[in-house]
């Protein structure tokens, strides 16, 4: 009888240093997570400011907007970002007023995990200062 | 002896395990302050972003604003629009406060960020110079960057006029710069003189063909004649890629 108790403790101090492995384990995981969802994020930043600022080397992407041509600007950004990659993009004017009448975008965002792209832009012509927002992320 | 090693064998496990969760936490700290690490990164990264940006926005608007003076606009249009361009980029910044100025250049031969030259000796100049200081300061300190735009069009032309079979063959050699590198031209027209001091668009002429060689460099030939015209000034005007508009004039080389 003495015998038994002892094996049922020893079961119990297995079960419970199992326990102690796993919740340590359990609660370094969303640190992982987070660490490698950053790199992810980080990557799709860059991605995002280099299309825009390859789309506003030449003034082009003021051009666009201040035609109002925003079909043709989500043409380019269909080009330029890499496939699995969902966009949206907002223009502003001075006055932080939406300008785009149509959505310029490749999908719905929503449940994702997104970044945001502030980016400031100037139109050669006309002299009129936009904030463009391009928001990205990864499709699952 | 033996009952007390048998009870202690279940401690060292816990022992164990409580080691090993240590750690399994330890490194979980480790990785935590890397992130920490990382997010410094990426808010430095952020700055760069938003300098790098501020350049090549400050860059088009000096295009945009040198097009517009070199094609007949006023001249304050560069100064008034870099102070809008100033106000916008100080309220669009939200990391922390940014001071935002800049100098229209007065360094010779520019007077108030320009330098606007459009010579008879077969040389013309539209250039723009602007030296811009960014400031930005956060919780983590303070970063300045002073940088300096220049944008320059430049044309150098030659005419050389041959009097053949009582027509004057003229050959005109086009070389279009932007910031001294070789560029190619959006627009270009060549205007001859006639003997009563009158422009004549060369362009008009069924005589008249104009090679690109893809290099910065044109070649215009026309003829004109029948009255022989020594001296003749030959006028050549252009728009580079950017819209900057730029002419220069010289006299005909006769041979």
């Amino acid at each position: 009888m003495h015998r038994n108790k002892q094996g049922q403790i020893r079961v119990l101090e297995a079960f419970l240093a199992t326990a102690v492995i796993f919740s340590a384990l359990l609660l370094s995981r969303p640190i992982y997570v987070a660490f490698d969802s950053q790199d992810d994020q980080d990557s799709l930043y860059n991605i995002g400011l280099n299309v825009l600022v390859q789309l506003d080397r030449e003034g082009e992407l003021g051009r666009l907007i201040n035609h109002r041509n925003w079909t043709e600007i989500a043409s380019r950004l269909s080009i330029l970002l890499p496939l699995g990659v969902s966009y949206n993009l907002t223009v502003y004017d001075e006055e932080s007023e939406i300008i785009n009448n149509s959505s310029i975008s490749n999908g719905d965002l929503n449940g994702r995990n997104v970044i945001s792209i502030e980016y400031l832009l100037v139109d050669r012509a006309d002299f009129n200062f936009y904030v463009v927002r391009l928001q990205l992320a990864w499709m699952k | 002896m033996r009952k007390i090693r048998k009870n202690n064998s279940g401690q060292v496990l816990l022992l164990a395990a409580l080691a090993m969760a240590f750690i399994i936490s330890s490194v979980m700290v480790y990785v935590y302050q890397t992130s920490q690490n990382i997010r410094w990164e990426e808010r430095s990264s952020q700055l760069n972003s938003f300098i790098r940006n501020v350049k090549l926005a400050s860059r088009n608007l000096v295009i945009g604003s040198l097009a517009n003076i070199s094609w007949g606009g006023s001249n304050e249009t560069l100064g008034s629009n870099l102070q809008r361009w100033e106000s916008f980029v100080e309220s669009h910044y939200y990391l922390g406060e940014c001071a935002f100025s800049f100098e229209l250049s007065e360094d010779y031969p520019y007077s108030s960020g320009l330098r606007i030259f459009w010579g008879t000796n077969g040389f013309g100049v539209s250039s723009a110079k602007v030296d811009y200081s960014l400031n930005l300061t956060d919780e983590n300190g303070e970063t300045t960057t002073r940088y300096s735009v220049n944008v320059t069009t430049h044309i150098t032309i030659n005419a050389i006029s041959q009097w053949l079979w009582g027509q004057h063959l003229i050959n005109v050699t086009i070389h279009v710069f932007n910031e001294d590198s070789p560029a190619l031209c959006e627009n270009l027209t060549v205007y001859y003189k006639d003997q009563s001091g009158n422009w004549h668009e060369a362009g008009l002429l069924d005589s008249y063909v104009l090679e690109d060689y893809g290099n910065g460099t044109y070649l215009a030939r026309f003829t004109v004649g029948p009255l022989r015209v020594y001296n003749r000034e030959i006028r050549v005007e252009c728009f580079d890629q950017r819209e900057i508009y730029v002419k220069a004039t010289t006299t005909c080389q006769d041979v």
